[in-house]
């Protein structure tokens, strides 16, 4: 490729990339997120979970968001959830439509959670250590309704939920991500980087650099 | 090459507009872009070799190493994190020892190369040209740092910063500033004698300062997230290395 389309293409995408980055905090929203939508999950032991999103108030990125869910799952838990992400006035939580749509819960400002917990119907909050993979990291442990929930500490995954003890249902499912993009990936790698080998192995036009 | 960037464009056309898809898409592309420079330089690596003496071949195989150790960042962030966990954004992680790890031999084979032209061309340099490449570098450095770490600071919203973020973002915002500074003033002061080579490796680490400036300004605003289409100038870097490496096949007689 010659320099200058290069630069062209790179002033382009410079370009693209600040007016996009700008226009994205009105654009963007929350995906995946509407009014009326129904989610709807099977765990792999059976567990359905389903969320309606009853309203949502405000979608910005600025003021981000109030929803109201009605959450139902199958022997876990059902009721209206109101959330207000934004506001100093509400800290919890609750299940959370992300990008790749896994299953979070929302942990929103936990110092303060501490304090307000009991308005929540939460009994107590607890910090736990835990291996996510190859890391150590932590959890929020909390009881709500008569369940225990475990929520890492900067994903806000939900690890596990129990109740009085046993495991009840595991809601962090990666199945939610398609098993087979990995694999995908995995043979693009190798493939794009075959060729790219065999075309910048088919310019040498001989033995060492004298030209430098 | 091309017909592999207008791919990507039009994937994250895509991914922009079918969000909920980004992550996935994302984390499928950025491996491949990544191993294109990677896998372009294998070819060259013998007819380079290495020698401290050549210091063309210092620069070469540096960079390659970064752009190495970048490649398992990407591999970390986006096989390990987005898709077997299906964690976006992961910070700090794993994937963070491996993106900082891999400016120091980057940030050496720049500055190596750069000395050792700068020393023998050094009395074609005027006085006027020095001075104005060294403050200028120096005052883009400055910013750009000061930028970044407002902006870090920012996206905190006051709460205090983790010690591990804070060493970690310590590190990106002082490396991109070093970076920045060494090719502002190499390409300043030493200009189109260090090579189209050098050039092209320019080019790619000023896209990376750009786009790690923007990721800072997303964070802040929250409009953050997998597939973002400011991450297009982080692999079009990787294109820029790759065609950079390629470039050594019009060195080869």
């Amino acid at each position: 490729m010659k320099p200058n389309v290069i630069l062209i293409l790179l002033i382009f995408l410079s370009f693209t990339a600040l007016v996009n980055s700008t226009f994205a905090l009105e654009s963007v929203g929350y995906p995946g997120v509407d009014e009326g939508y129904n989610y709807s999950w099977v765990f792999s032991n059976g567990t359905k979970l389903e969320l309606d999103v009853i309203n949502i108030k405000n979608r910005s990125y600025e003021d981000y968001f109030v929803l109201t869910y009605h959450i139902k799952a199958s022997g876990l838990i059902e009721r209206d959830v109101y959330v207000n992400i934004s506001s100093d006035e509400y800290y919890l939580v609750f299940f959370n439509e992300t990008f790749g749509g896994i299953l979070r819960f929302l942990i929103w400002n936990v110092s303060l959670l501490e304090e307000n917990h009991s308005e929540f119907g939460i009994s107590s909050i607890d910090y736990v250590s835990y291996w996510f993979g190859l890391e150590p990291r932590v959890a929020v442990k909390f009881d709500f309704e008569g369940k225990t929930f475990l929520v890492d500490y900067g994903t806000g995954l939900l690890i596990n939920a129990e109740d009085e003890g046993n495991t009840i249902v595991r809601l962090l499912d990666t199945n939610a991500i398609p098993k087979n993009a990995l694999i995908v990936s995995v043979i693009l790698v190798i493939l794009v980087s075959a060729i790219a080998a065999f075309l910048a192995y088919r310019s040498r036009r001989g033995g060492n650099i004298e030209n430098r | 090459m091309l017909v592999v960037w207008i791919v990507v464009m039009a994937v994250y056309l895509y991914i922009n507009i079918y969000l909920e898809e980004a992550l996935v898409v994302s984390a499928i592309v950025f491996p491949v872009v990544a191993a294109i420079p990677v896998a372009t330089m294998i070819p060259f690596l013998r007819s380079v070799g290495f020698s401290w003496e050549d210091k063309f071949s210092v620069l070469v195989v540096t960079m390659w190493l970064g752009i190495v150790i970048w490649f398992f960042a990407e591999l970390v962030w986006c096989w390990y994190y987005n898709l077997y966990w299906g964690v976006g954004e992961p910070y700090p992680s794993v994937a963070d020892v491996f993106y900082v790890v891999a400016y120091f031999p980057i940030i050496f084979g720049l500055s190596v190369y750069g000395y050792s032209i700068y020393k023998t061309i050094a009395p074609e340099i005027s006085k006027k040209e020095l001075i104005f490449g060294t403050v200028l570098s120096v005052v883009l450095g400055i910013i750009v740092a000061w930028l970044s770490w407002w902006m870090v600071v920012l996206s905190y919203e006051g709460e205090p910063i983790p010690f591990v973020e804070l060493i970690l973002n310590a590190l990106y915002v002082g490396l991109d500033a070093i970076l920045l500074v060494i090719v502002v003033f190499e390409v300043m002061v030493i200009k189109g004698r260090l090579g189209r080579v050098f050039m092209l490796f320019a080019v790619s680490m000023g896209l990376i300062v750009v786009y790690d400036l923007i990721y800072a300004y997303l964070d802040v605003t929250g409009a953050l997230f997998d597939g973002h289409w400011s991450e297009l100038l982080d692999l079009a870097s990787y294109m820029v290395d790759a065609a950079a490496f390629y470039e050594i096949s019009s060195l080869l007689e």
